[in-house]
């Protein structure tokens, strides 16, 4: 089932974020939300994650959703080490999700790094850890909150591929300020303008 | 820990450097009986050392000793245990925090003599140091472990719930690690007020067989050099209990930290 906003209304004091606002999301790949700063691209995230609640409307869809959630920052525990983190998102036996861990470490370029504690990684880095973390959880659903300003483009595309091919049913969606970022790694692109958050135009490649 | 010839030699400098600061003030002190001349007033420190020897001659000095020890670690345990409770159940129930909100704010200003004069009406005297003490350690902790958990960082609580974490596992993973340097201050300064507050209720209430009373009595026979004595014991023993316990509690913390 594909995720449906309807006649969503968010208000942060009396500033409409969103206004009535409704939008069918597709049903996999790579979806990016462009547009300004403050639009409310985040909010609109954060409702759909359900860490932000609507004034009104709803979210369809999401039954049986697993969200990975990327965010702006890393959001690492920083007392423990990169493999720590990711195995903090795993149930079950302690040996196997550091196993789990370590291999996802790897593919994110991070191979010599499992044992290190945020602080001694630079910002790239603990962003993979980040993006590693999200991979481990395994969701359904990747919220991407834009995880990728500390990278290069080379790294974006890598990132984007792996995401591509290790969860290729899954709907991504990508918030982004950067046109090229959104042109670069996108199946489909909306540009927005806000607040309150509004759909000027849908770009789809392929 | 690696110890290279720079880090040993940085270990001797600083070694060196405080001992010499102890020499230094105990000859001040020495100075200061050599000027003065009066027992009664000040006793110098080799008087000090002689007279804590005549008296840990004695069984009833270890048993003091013991004793004052004990109403210092049941009182400050005490008051820890209430203090997390307090901090957690506060930062849950807001209606909570209101209402214990202007308590605490009066144990924090009242006078620890104030209660240990009414601790002597209410209680039996051997009682009353350990009450008192953990009196005064509740609110400290209290307030530290409050504002740890409140300035616990809300996006690692988010992410907490965005990768369902739990209730169990976002109390381990992100609530301890956060409050953990809080509350370890709060440690620190709750023993020596335990140590402070303990001493002062046994003086008061002249309990049999502790540090104070002994210090009640040297008040009585105006024995200077046993009032010395004594308050060197509590200073010694206060800052072994100290050393001990953030040794102890630094262990607890690397089990958080890395495990």
């Amino acid at each position: 089932m594909r995720i449906e906003i309807k006649h969503a209304t968010k208000q942060f004091g009396e500033k409409f974020v969103l206004r009535d606002f409704s939008a069918l999301f597709p049903e996999k790949g790579v979806l990016c939300l462009f547009g300004p700063s403050g639009c409310g691209k985040t909010t609109l995230l954060n409702c759909i994650a359900g860490l932000v609640r609507l004034d009104s409307g709803e979210v369809t869809g999401m039954e049986n959703r697993r969200i990975s959630f990327l965010f702006q920052e890393d959001r690492l525990l920083p007392w423990v080490s990169a493999e720590e983190n990711i195995a903090a998102v795993l149930r079950g036996s302690r040996e196997r999700n550091l196993r789990e861990a370590r291999a996802l470490l790897v593919q994110v370029g991070l191979a010599g790094e499992a044992d290190k504690r945020p602080h001694e990684l630079s910002g790239g880095m603990r962003q993979r850890v980040a993006i590693a973390r999200a991979l481990a959880f395994g969701g359904n659903l990747y919220l991407m909150d834009e995880p990728f300003h500390a990278l290069d483009d080379g790294s974006k595309q890598e990132i984007i591929s792996l995401f591509r091919e290790k969860t290729p049913d899954c709907l991504k969606i990508l918030v982004t300020h950067d046109k090229r970022e959104a042109e670069l790694l996108a199946d489909e692109i909306w540009i927005l303008e806000g607040p309150p958050l509004e759909i000027m135009h849908i770009i789809t490649k392929c | 820990m690696i110890f290279t010839t720079q880090n040993k030699k940085e270990f001797f400098r600083r070694t060196a450097g405080k001992i010499a600061a102890a020499v230094f003030w105990i000859a001040v002190w020495e100075m200061l009986c050599y000027i003065v001349k009066q027992e009664i007033l000040i006793v110098s420190p080799v008087r000090v050392l002689v007279r804590l020897r005549e008296l840990s001659g004695d069984a009833s000095f270890w048993v003091s000793a013991l004793n004052s020890m004990l109403h210092v670690l049941a009182g400050f345990l005490l008051g820890v245990s209430a203090g997390i409770v307090l901090a957690v159940l506060t930062t849950s129930v807001r209606l909570l925090y209101d209402l214990l909100y202007p308590l605490v704010s009066m144990i924090k200003a009242t006078p620890v003599v104030s209660f240990i004069i009414l601790a002597l009406v209410w209680l039996r005297s051997e009682q009353v140091p350990t009450f008192t003490a953990f009196l005064e350690v509740t609110p400290i902790v209290l307030g530290n472990v409050m504002n740890g958990i409140l300035k616990t960082d809300s996006g690692l609580l988010e992410m907490a719930r965005v990768y369902r974490f739990g209730r169990a596992r976002t109390v381990r993973r992100v609530y301890i690690p956060s409050v953990m340097p809080y509350f370890t201050a709060a440690c620190t300064t709750g023993m020596g007020l335990a140590w402070k507050t303990c001493i002062a209720a046994e003086v008061l209430a002249s309990t049999e067989f502790s540090i104070g009373g002994h210090i009640y009595d040297s008040k009585i026979y105006l024995e200077t050099a046993d009032l010395f004595a004594w308050t060197a014991v509590v200073v010694l023993m206060s800052v072994v209990l100290e050393r001990l316990m953030v040794a102890l509690m630094r262990k607890i913390g690397k089990k958080y930290n890395i495990d």
